[in-house]
């Protein structure tokens, strides 16, 4: 090498290493990895329950940015950042077991959260059980002990966080029956997903009120015209109609539906949608005596926690208020606290610990204090508990009637 | 399931033929487009579903009166209807297989910018008319029985334009003997860009009434173009009288059968309906046997 390539050489070395030096030696830079949380979420962001994933991530977003914004996390004295990878189910088995097999061993989370329906739920459930990775199921359309699938002493490392709602629905039907007293017949509807375990255990709870079911009616998912439907269901001729699982609008429109074809009973809507949907779907002239199985989040009497979601939704997105927000907020917050309990990452030790939470008020939920429960339903403490809200709409105007957290 | 009383059957009917029109309009305009253009126009249930987004954004987000969104909804899906045929279809009239998989991909390009210019959560268009009628116990919502009238009005123009005028005489005969008519010197280029026009004018109008009664979201232009396609084929290739015959059909199975015998039967019997016109008269009710 000649003597110029050879002083080139050595400037250009010696201005790396210089860099190098400054970079590792100037104070306050530290080049150690700083200290994630890795959390896997897989929800359905496109397709038809596209609407419930984007909710449910956007939940996850705002309390990110509480928790980070607060300083992380703390596990045995060390400061945690907490990051949430969120992948997109699609609907499909197929693609949840695939994203959970990307979030398990390409990203190296020990956490996941999903889904919206069994299916993919169980798909991703077989990649965190051979991997010895945590799942939170996100939702559970029948839960056990109703439905086949679910959370139950054989799959220890699966937890329900997201309350049952059908144990709700009985203070639902209490109000109803306090405040609508000498209604007899009733009606229970649903879509035409397998809800039969649902649909019986709603007519059962009418039943026990002194309530007669004098029909039950399906209505098709896709059909865009309620009133075909309705007219079935107002063919038996009812004091009431219940409303089973819905989407948001879907059950306005129900609820429009049903007052242009002449009802003029109390609806009631056992679906975790907020009011505001009943509202925005049948009108403030038709959205008169419905009764829903969720909270009016904007409420002058809703918990600190829930306003705090509201108010930084609308600052952050333009959308109208979804309350599937509410639920996915709510879900990440219980395995973060479940997480920060048990002081370790380690799927296993933060699944003892939760088995212990199982008092009011171990886990803060934006409904209020709730719990780990289900021993007595599933054998073991695997769902989270938390209050239930019962809302009304009358004359165009809503406001919170009920709250109730059930005993295990 | 047959317990159903009188009252019950005839509204059932009525809300069938409230639904029918809207089906109708939407058949129409996929029949003219396969007429003369001889193209499946698959992304013609998108062009449905951005009519009803445009009234929504024009009546909800802008705040206009809900006719004047309609009318600017029609006339922004009839220029669509213009640049689609222009910019997409002309180069490819004659390959069938190209234009069926180029509307595909403009049906996902259709449902993918809803999604991101209002986002996947459904909406709603306030009612209108928030009024109920009532004819001697058959109870329609008023903005439902105002939406029947305009489609019907629609319909009837059509009709109209396509019997009394000469561009409509044209168009007509050029869905009937497109060589014949190319000889009498009808521009096929001008027929086709017409066909299209109008047919994505009537697609854009379904779905801005259609999207004034029920909920939108970016896939509610599956089930239109379904059931345009059920109606074409039940009616006839290239004909509108097929087309309002079978559509009023649908309607009524739409509106009767889920109360006789609930949701399941409702979804099968048009396609069995389908099926047996495939077989027995392949041409439809009133198609000319091509």
């Amino acid at each position: 090498m000649n003597t110029k390539k050879r002083k080139m050489v050595v400037s250009i070395m010696f201005v790396l290493f210089f860099t190098a030096g400054v970079v590792i030696g100037l104070p306050g830079i530290d080049i150690a990895e700083a200290k994630t949380l890795k959390i896997g979420t897989i929800m359905p962001i496109s397709g038809p329950l596209g609407a419930i994933g984007v909710a449910w991530n956007r939940g996850f977003e705002l309390l990110l940015d509480k928790v980070n914004g607060e300083g992380g996390i703390d596990i045995k004295g060390e400061r945690y950042t907490v990051e949430v990878i969120m992948e997109d189910g699609k609907m499909s088995p197929e693609a949840c077991s695939a994203a959970a097999n990307k979030l398990i061993y390409r990203d190296k989370v020990k956490f996941v959260m999903g889904e919206v329906m069994e299916p993919d739920s169980e798909a991703i459930y077989n990649v965190t059980r051979e991997a010895g990775a945590f799942m939170a199921l996100a939702n559970s359309l029948v839960p056990t002990p109703l439905g086949p699938w679910g959370v139950g002493k054989d799959k220890p490392l699966m937890v329900l966080v997201n309350p049952p709602s059908y144990l709700g629905y009985p203070y639902t039907f209490d109000f109803v029956k306090e405040a609508y007293p000498g209604l007899k017949r009733a009606v229970t509807t649903d879509n035409t997903f397998p809800h039969e375990p649902l649909i019986e255990f709603n007519s059962n709870a009418l039943r026990e009120r002194g309530f007669d079911v004098v029909g039950v009616e399906r209505y098709d998912l896709a059909a865009p015209d309620f009133y075909p439907f309705m007219t079935a269901v107002l063919k038996h001729k009812p004091d009431l109609i219940n409303i089973g699982q819905s989407a948001p609008l879907q059950i306005g429109m129900q609820i429009k539906a049903a007052r242009e074809l002449g009802f003029t009973g109390p609806i009631i809507s056992t679906s975790p949608v907020a009011p505001d949907f009943a509202l925005m779907g049948a009108g403030p002239k038709m959205a008169t005596d419905i009764i829903c199985a969720a909270p009016y989040a904007e409420g002058p009497d809703v918990p600190a926690e829930m306003k705090y979601v509201v108010d930084a939704y609308k600052k952050k997105y333009k959308d109208p208020f979804n309350a599937d927000v509410l639920l996915g907020y709510d879900a990440l917050w219980a395995l973060i606290q479940s997480i920060e309990k048990a002081q370790s990452l380690d799927p296993q030790t933060v699944a003892d610990k939760i088995q212990t939470l199982n008092t009011k008020g171990d886990i803060e939920t934006v409904y209020g204090p709730g719990y780990f429960g289900g021993k007595t339903r599933v054998g073991a403490n695997l769902e989270l508990i938390a209050p239930y809200w019962v809302s009304l709409v009358k004359d165009g105007a809503i406001k919170n009637v009920k709250v109730e957290t059930p005993g295990d | 399931m047959l317990d159903l009383s009188v009252h019950a059957i005839i509204q059932s009917i009525m809300n069938g033929f409230c639904l029918a029109w809207i089906y109708i309009l939407i058949a129409a305009g996929l029949s003219l487009i396969f007429g003369i253009m001889d193209i499946l126009q698959f992304a013609h249930g998108e062009v449905y579903m951005l009519g009803a987004y445009f009234v929504y954004y024009f009546n909800v987000m802008l705040g206009l009166n809900f006719f004047l969104a309609l009318v600017f909804s029609i006339l922004l899906m009839g220029i669509l209807g213009i640049i689609l045929e222009k910019f997409i279809f002309r180069s490819l009239r004659g390959d069938f297989l190209s234009t069926l998989i180029i509307s595909l991909g403009l049906m996902i390009l259709m449902q993918s910018s809803v999604q991101v210019m209002f986002g996947v959560t459904p909406k709603s268009i306030p009612s209108f008319y928030p009024h109920i009628a009532d004819f001697m116990g058959i109870k329609i919502g008023g903005d439902r029985l105002i939406v029947v009238g305009i489609s019907i009005s629609i319909i009837l123009s059509l009709i109209i334009m396509l019997k009394k005028t000469k561009l409509g005489q044209a168009l007509t005969a050029s869905a009937q003997h497109p060589d014949a008519s190319r000889l009498m010197g009808i521009n096929p280029y001008l027929m086709a860009a017409t066909a299209m026009v109008v047919g994505s004018a009537l697609a854009g109008a379904a779905g801005g009434l259609m999207g004034s009664v029920f909920k939108l979201d970016p896939f509610m232009g599956g089930n239109a173009l379904l059931k345009g396609l059920i109606i074409i084929i039940l009616g006839g290739k290239r004909s509108l009288l097929g087309v309002i015959v079978a559509g009023l059909l649908i309607g009524l199975i739409d509106g009767l059968i889920p109360v006789l015998f609930g949701p399941a039967v409702t979804s099968i019997v048009p396609l069995f309906l389908v099926a047996i016109i495939v077989v027995v008269r392949p041409q439809g009710f009133f198609g000319n046997g091509e």
